[in-house]
């Protein structure tokens, strides 16, 4: 019989760096989780994407045990990134605050590619330029 | 530590983790106890006036949210101990590891080398496979020797479990080191606890580079670490394992074990001369341990130092 799930708990956590100091001690030591057992294991498994903030969705059982899935970050995150901005523009058809190349689209494309709902990986660099467009950041080269 | 709990509509959860992952640190997370139960935006802070604070940046991106936000103390007691309630004691042949705050009520067999342990905020809680992969690596390497006439380096050793447990098994020389001072002085802690003395076990803080020519080479090298990091200071591993002896890494995802062994063992041919290796798998996790042959020099090697 599969366990039973008492809760679901969503961090956002730097790839390769969980450590127990909050949001991560509390969060999961309150509900019983071995803190550590969790850090070194997301570690583990985050450490090739050192430098962006990964959601990470916790389940935790009855027993206290735990498993986690990992997602990619938003869109809008990773093209700030690329695009070395702090937030997107207030009017985007009207103002352009910044450029990602279509190589840097492809990028992200690949580090989406299992949250996107996309049909291929055209469509999916479609999905990323629109998120691009909304955020008034060109798409160049 | 200031716990602010707000109930939100569950169509806020995704645009609320968006905006959290833009964020360079995070005190935020979200909560939901399963279907049909609410859910919740959560965040942990040192003062009110911090939470206060954090929470009028978080209206100021979601309009919806209330202007003011239940707020709690949470006690230390709440979190950083609560992982107490569900340690078990572990044993592997004579040697068992029990939580300390089962000391007396935990029966434990006359001859049993035994060690109470409580990790605190350091790795090894001693209820993790790659813990207890080590410990079957140093039960097996004792077997049949004098643990006297042995020395064992502990590289990476969070709360101190294996390298008190080495000492416990009666090992001539121990040596522990960590790059968190929070774990040597848990290990420091654990070693009173247990009644081991100083000369029996020495603990210090240091990374790698500096903290195996510290420890001196060794017949029993532990390396509980994770598999990026064993292969940058596989020469250094490598180089501080004694002839005889056996170098034994852990804290390696199952799936990664065969790139790392190939690594290792490449790498140990060439410096030892010849090589023996073995690998061993718990659950997600898995070892590998290097059996280096007796009475072969080393071969010169350049281990890696960042200093």
């Amino acid at each position: 019989m599969a366990k039973k799930v008492v809760g679901e708990i969503r961090l956002q956590l730097p790839a390769g760096a969980a450590n127990p100091a909050p949001p991560v001690g509390p969060a999961l030591g309150a509900k019983g989780v071995n803190i550590m057992a969790f850090c070194k294991e997301f570690n583990a498994r985050t450490k090739d994407q050192a430098g962006l903030i990964l959601p990470v969705i916790i389940s935790v059982y009855q027993d206290k045990s735990f498993t986690f899935i990992l997602k990619s970050p938003p869109a809008s995150v990773l093209l700030k990134k690329a695009a070395k901005i702090e937030s997107g523009a207030a009017v985007p058809n009207r103002d352009k605050v910044g450029k990602v190349t279509r190589k840097q689209v492809l990028e992200i494309v690949e580090l989406k590619k299992k949250d996107l709902n996309a049909v291929n990986p055209e469509h999916a660099a479609r999905m990323i330029e629109g998120t691009a467009r909304s955020m008034g950041i060109e798409i160049v080269g | 530590m200031i716990e602010l709990r707000q109930e939100i509509p569950a169509e806020l959860t995704q645009p609320l983790e968006d905006w959290f992952c833009g964020l360079t640190r995070s005190s935020w997370m979200l909560y939901h106890e399963g279907p049909g139960k609410p859910h919740y935006v959560m965040g942990y802070f040192e003062t009110r006036e911090e939470a206060r604070s954090a929470w009028a940046e978080l209206r100021q991106s979601f309009r919806r949210l209330p202007e003011a936000c239940p707020m709690g103390e949470l006690a230390d007691r709440d979190w950083k101990e609560a992982y107490k309630d569900h340690l078990r004691p572990w044993n592997h042949g004579r040697l068992h590891w029990v939580p300390s705050w089962m000391r007396g009520s935990h029966p434990v067999p006359t001859d049993a080398a035994v060690i109470w342990f409580d990790a605190g905020l350091a790795f090894g809680t001693g209820d993790h496979p790659t813990t207890r992969l080590c410990a079957i690596r140093l039960m097996d390497h004792l077997e049949g020797k004098d643990p006297s006439k042995l020395r064992v380096t502990d590289a990476g050793c969070g709360s101190g479990i294996l390298a008190l447990s080495a000492a416990r098994l009666g090992c001539g020389k121990v040596a522990g080191f960590d790059r968190d001072p929070e774990a040597v002085r848990v290990s420091l802690a654990n070693r009173e606890a247990n009644g081991i003395a100083a000369g029996s076990a020495s603990f210090a803080h240091h990374g790698l580079e500096a903290g195996l020519p510290w420890a001196g080479p060794a017949d029993v090298v532990l390396a509980n670490i994770i598999s990026d990091v064993l292969l940058i200071y596989a020469d250094n591993l490598i180089a501080a394992t004694a002839p005889g002896g056996v170098l034994a890494l852990s804290g390696i995802l199952a799936a990664e074990q065969a790139r790392v062994r190939s690594h290792f063992e490449g790498k140990a041919r060439a410096a030892w001369g010849g090589c023996r290796s073995d690998g061993r798998v718990m659950g997600e996790w898995s070892d590998v341990a290097l059996f280096r042959p007796a009475g072969l020099p080393n071969a010169p090697s350049s281990p890696k130092s960042r200093a």
